[in-house]
């Protein structure tokens, strides 16, 4: 049975800067352990809107090379950081680092 | 009335229910509810003494708050909803009595239990937008998220707790009888079927969304592990039952959070999650799901354990091996169903997104 450990960290890692990114792009009063990564992002918990959805996509692109290129992929990915980071996961090319939760600062 | 869960797989008509709420439209009688009024303009400002989250909305919408014991343990999940002149609150966790003569006394402001002078109808299901289109007039398929409205003597909350579309009727009780006929009546052709509230449980599961009754009745656990913190505001000057100690556990950090699981089942609520032999949780909600074939659980797992893509647990006594995965346990059909585009009528031609458990 294989060892969890790096695959809960890399999870973790990642969790962590979708928790910075949706503070720093939609200028949330928060703390990233504030943001819980089952909490609904868009109708739900967090209240975020379609136009919120469309910044945290144009972040997770530049910040991950990862593209939401339909509606419907959206619709999914964007259900909860938990979900995005799947979308994450499967997209990132096998052995790429994720990066560093706080390494990056907001894009203009 | 369904029969009782059946532990080693879900009941037939159960999950007759489960599927209509998936894939149709389905009527629920809501008298586990307990509605509360309370009148005047003032009334918003005096739920902020008891909303573990500032009471903030706007006139003809719903807002989801939380009550809280003075643990913060969960005490009631509410919708807050704005009129003009009054604030009328759907509340699960207590009854009616019991409830209004709660936030009474914290808030110091008249409170009304409508437990006997109104009832309380869900509709819910993907294409419950028809149903309630057909009832009222298409203008409804043009109402924001969590919206409020009222027609013909009765008031409709677009809001639903089982992660598909769905809407809350309260209705005067004189006018109940009648609201249920034309109800069925207008739902000629979308195979309406009434559910009962095993299965209004098992799809607030599969969508993940808190439930008051299950999960929330576990002692020691507060927004915190339950991943309400959306719902709770610990700031300065906050000051609400359960503030003090939510704040105390939040400086504490998240050491428990509430996970979901899959396996074989079958899956028992207390049972625990171990690893290698070493427990790290419990389940507090479970039940079996038709549309993935195996069961489900919410689980209240230790960090590190607390995220999606372990392998390798278990769950004792006989619960065999369980895996952690994301949330929601079931994709919404009523993600890829547009109110006033798609119909019941049409649902096998819906495009949805393929590969997924649907439910």
């Amino acid at each position: 049975m294989a060892d969890p450990t790096a695959a809960i960290a890399r999870r973790e890692r990642i969790v962590r800067r979708l928790q910075e990114i949706v503070i720093a792009a939609l200028k949330l009063d928060a703390a990233p352990e504030d943001i819980d990564p089952d909490a609904q992002l868009l109708g739900g918990g967090l209240e975020l809107d379609s136009v919120d959805a469309l910044e945290l996509i144009v972040w997770i692109e530049r910040e991950y090379g990862v593209r939401i290129e339909d509606e419907q992929v959206g619709r999914v990915a964007l259900r909860s950081l938990n979900t995005l980071a799947d979308l994450v996961l499967v997209r990132l090319p096998a052995g790429a680092a994720a990066p560093v939760a706080g390494s990056g600062d907001a894009p203009a | 009335m369904p029969p009782p869960e059946d532990p080693r797989g879900c009941a037939p008509d159960l999950q007759a229910q489960v599927q209509a709420i998936r894939s149709g439209v389905a009527l629920a009688e809501l008298s586990h509810y307990a509605v509360l009024r309370l009148p005047g303009a003032g009334a918003l400002a005096a739920l902020d003494r008891i909303c573990a989250a500032p009471p903030v909305a706007r006139v003809g919408r719903m807002q989801q708050a939380l009550f809280l014991h003075p643990d913060a343990r969960p005490l009631s999940d509410v919708y807050v909803c704005r009129d003009e002149d009054e604030v009328l609150l759907l509340c699960e966790g207590l009854d009616g009595p019991a409830l209004a003569a709660h936030v009474q006394a914290v808030t110091g402001h008249p409170t009304e239990d409508l437990g006997e002078a109104a009832e309380l109808i869900g509709i819910c299901g993907p294409y419950a937008w028809e149903l309630l289109g057909r009832l009222v007039g298409p203008e409804v398929y043009g109402l924001p998220p969590r919206a409020a409205f009222q027609y013909e003597g009765w008031r409709g909350f677009l809001a639903s707790k089982t992660g598909e579309h769905g809407v809350l009727l309260l209705v005067p009780r004189a006018r109940a009888a009648a609201l249920r006929t034309r109800l069925w009546e207008a739902g000629a052709g979308l195979a309406l079927v009434p559910v009962g509230l095993a299965a209004l449980d098992q799809c607030a599961l599969e969508g993940w969304h808190f439930n008051i009754r299950r999960e929330g009745q576990t002692p020691g656990v507060t927004p915190i592990e339950l991943q309400l913190q959306a719902r709770v505001s610990t700031r300065p000057g906050r000051d609400y039952p359960g503030a003090e100690a939510l704040r105390q556990r939040r400086a504490g950090g998240v050491r428990r959070r509430l996970t979901a699981l899959a396996g074989p089942g079958p899956m028992a609520v207390g049972a625990a999650v171990a690893h290698e032999g070493a427990v790290i949780g419990q389940v507090l909600n479970a039940g079996a799901c038709a549309a993935r074939g195996e069961w489900v659980a919410a689980a209240l797992l230790e960090r590190p354990w607390a995220v999606p893509g372990i392998d390798g647990l278990e769950v004792r006594p006989g619960g065999g091996p369980a895996r952690t995965v994301s949330a929601p346990l079931v994709l919404a059909r009523s993600l890829f169903v547009v109110p006033g585009q798609h119909r019941f009528a049409d649902r096998d031609r819906t495009p949805v997104l393929p590969g997924l458990p649907l439910g």
